[in-house]
């Protein structure tokens, strides 16, 4: 492919340590005052590295617990890498975990202007997107709701519409499609495909593989922290059900 | 930001992860002050009153500590309008408890975010402390009104006020950070830190002054940066005829205690929520 590259990734690593007794308590630190604490070591990520181009759409699979999402929070710049080199291009919006954070305590419209500032946006241009964001959501008479009071399938819609209205070069999507409706579901793939052939960068994950299929361009099947397969998303949708269902390597 | 004429630097950037600060001074301001205004107008969310509860709040605590001070301890007397030094030290100091104590919780309390949006991370206990600064201006402004009533005369050292709540803000910030960043580390500081807030607002000459204290204790009360900084407000705003803390302690090169102790601390905040920032996502 002859696109500009807009994610590089290299040889990325990255182990949780799981303390195994849990020394926050100032009891046990005094009772074991030199004891370091073990740790269990989680080897989530044990080198990944692949790149994605503009007007890209990169499918990410693989089973629940895989690495998936540790991958796109490091490269949301939320969780910091162990080794190996991470490069973006662009204005970056996660959509992590079925939305972007929101504080469930306040309205929807100082969640959405909180988070907008976050993405980079000036308080100002928070304000002005708001009406944009509210109406590509459908959630106009709800914009003084708390977000608590919201179903699960408002808050998608709300949080992708922040997303929509970012302006991001390159999105990371982790699990968008699960929650939403039919005709919520067919607007993003709509945006999707809008988005890519502007040239944008979309990365998405998830279990869905005839979306894999039908969108991605290329994907990739992640199983134990490692690039199993790279490629055609139709050969990657076949590796990932030999992996669920027979738990052979492709 | 999308604006399709704004040219956009499409070169390819080194992703770090997260950290404290991230160097966009301008992004950092605009998301603290948003957030800040947010929790103004959210926290007292429904409750009849709203923001005046955190009026409501010291003025409640000042009329139980006035009736026991006057009436049943009678010390009270023997400090000079002795209500109007109270209610500022009472007002000051809830700004310290109120900052420190929501700011330890903060990060764990915007564990949603944190876990999912890449952000300076010392945006949040910042946010708290300016939270808690429109708070005390509000109480501000009704102190004044109370000090005018009480027969308070204003004089030109009003104008030295300002460092008063500049020593509390740098003061509680420091605590802040350092509070913030541990406790995701260390739950008891949680427990821990509710007993050292008492502590401080007995320790400190808050319900009574220096001027009432044991000699011997006079420089010890001092030497903590709360104690200066409210023996100064009572000199500079209530009382003219009240010593001031360097008077007090016998030179203004003593004061340089106080100040070592409030700039050691917001160092040591700096510092630990720097060192801390990067990984506190894994640990909420």
């Amino acid at each position: 492919m002859t696109a500009p590259v807009r994610i590089q990734v290299r040889d990325l690593h990255k182990t949780f340590r799981i303390p195994r007794h849990q020394y926050s308590h100032a009891k046990e630190r005094l009772l074991h005052p030199f004891q370091a604490g073990e740790y269990d070591e989680l080897n989530i990520l044990k080198g990944v590295s692949f790149d994605v181009h503009a007007g890209e759409m990169f499918g990410i699979v693989g089973r629940n617990g895989s690495g998936k999402s540790t991958l796109l929070k490091c490269l949301a710049g939320i969780y910091r890498a162990d080794s190996g080199s991470m490069h973006v291009a662009g204005l970056l919006c996660p959509f992590i975990e079925l939305g972007v954070g929101f504080n469930h305590e306040l309205t929807a419209f100082d969640n959405v202007r909180i988070n907008a500032v976050m993405l980079g946006m000036s308080p100002r241009e928070a304000r002005a997107r708001f009406e944009a964001i509210m109406d590509f959501a459908e959630l106009n008479e709800f914009r003084e709701l708390r977000l608590k009071n919201y179903s699960s399938g408002m808050q998608v819609r709300l949080a992708f519409a922040v997303l929509v209205e970012s302006g991001a070069d390159v999105m990371l999507i982790d699990e968008v499609l699960a929650v939403g409706d039919a005709a919520f579901q067919q607007k993003c793939v709509d945006f999707f495909v809008a988005k890519r052939a502007e040239g944008r960068t979309i990365v998405l994950v998830t279990h869905a593989m005839e979306m894999v299929e039908a969108l991605c361009d290329r994907a990739m099947l992640i199983h134990d922290g490692e690039i199993e397969t790279l490629g055609d998303p139709h050969e990657v949708g076949q590796a990932y059900l030999r992996r669920n269902f027979v738990g052979e390597p492709a | 930001m999308s604006t399709a004429a704004q040219p956009k630097d499409m070169k390819l950037r080194q992703i770090k992860g997260p950290s404290a600060y991230e160097g966009n001074f301008k992004r950092f301001v605009y998301l603290t002050w948003t957030i800040a205004i947010t929790e103004f107008r959210s926290h007292y969310f429904g409750s009849f009153l709203g923001p005046l509860w955190a009026l409501v709040r010291p003025l409640m605590l000042f009329g139980v500590l006035y009736v026991v001070f006057t009436q049943v301890l009678r010390f009270g007397d023997s400090i000079p309008n002795y209500p109007a030094v109270l209610l500022l030290n009472i007002v000051l100091f809830q700004f310290f408890a109120d900052s420190t104590n929501t700011s330890l919780i903060s990060v764990v309390q915007h564990e949603n975010v944190v876990r999912k949006m890449h952000f300076p991370r010392m945006v949040i206990p910042i946010a708290t402390v300016l939270t808690m600064g429109f708070y005390l201006v509000q109480n501000l402004i009704a102190v004044s009104v109370f000090l005018v009533i009480s027969g308070v005369t204003p004089h030109l050292t009003w104008l030295l006020f300002p460092l008063v709540v500049l020593g509390f803000i740098v003061l509680a910030s420091g605590f802040a950070m350092l509070l913030a960043s541990l406790f995701p580390r260390f739950r008891d500081l949680a427990q821990i830190w509710q007993v050292a807030t008492t502590v401080l607002l007995y320790g400190s000459p808050i319900l009574y002054t220096v001027t009432i204290a044991p000699p011997g204790a006079v420089k010890w009360l001092l030497y903590n940066p709360i104690g200066t900084l409210l023996t100064n407000a009572r000199a500079w705003v209530i009382d003219p005829a009240a010593p001031s803390a360097a008077s007090l302690m016998g030179g203004r090169v003593y004061l340089l205690i106080p100040i070592g102790i409030t700039l050691g601390i917001f160092a040591l905040g700096l510092w630990t929520f720097n060192r801390e920032a990067p990984g506190i996502a894994e640990r909420l």
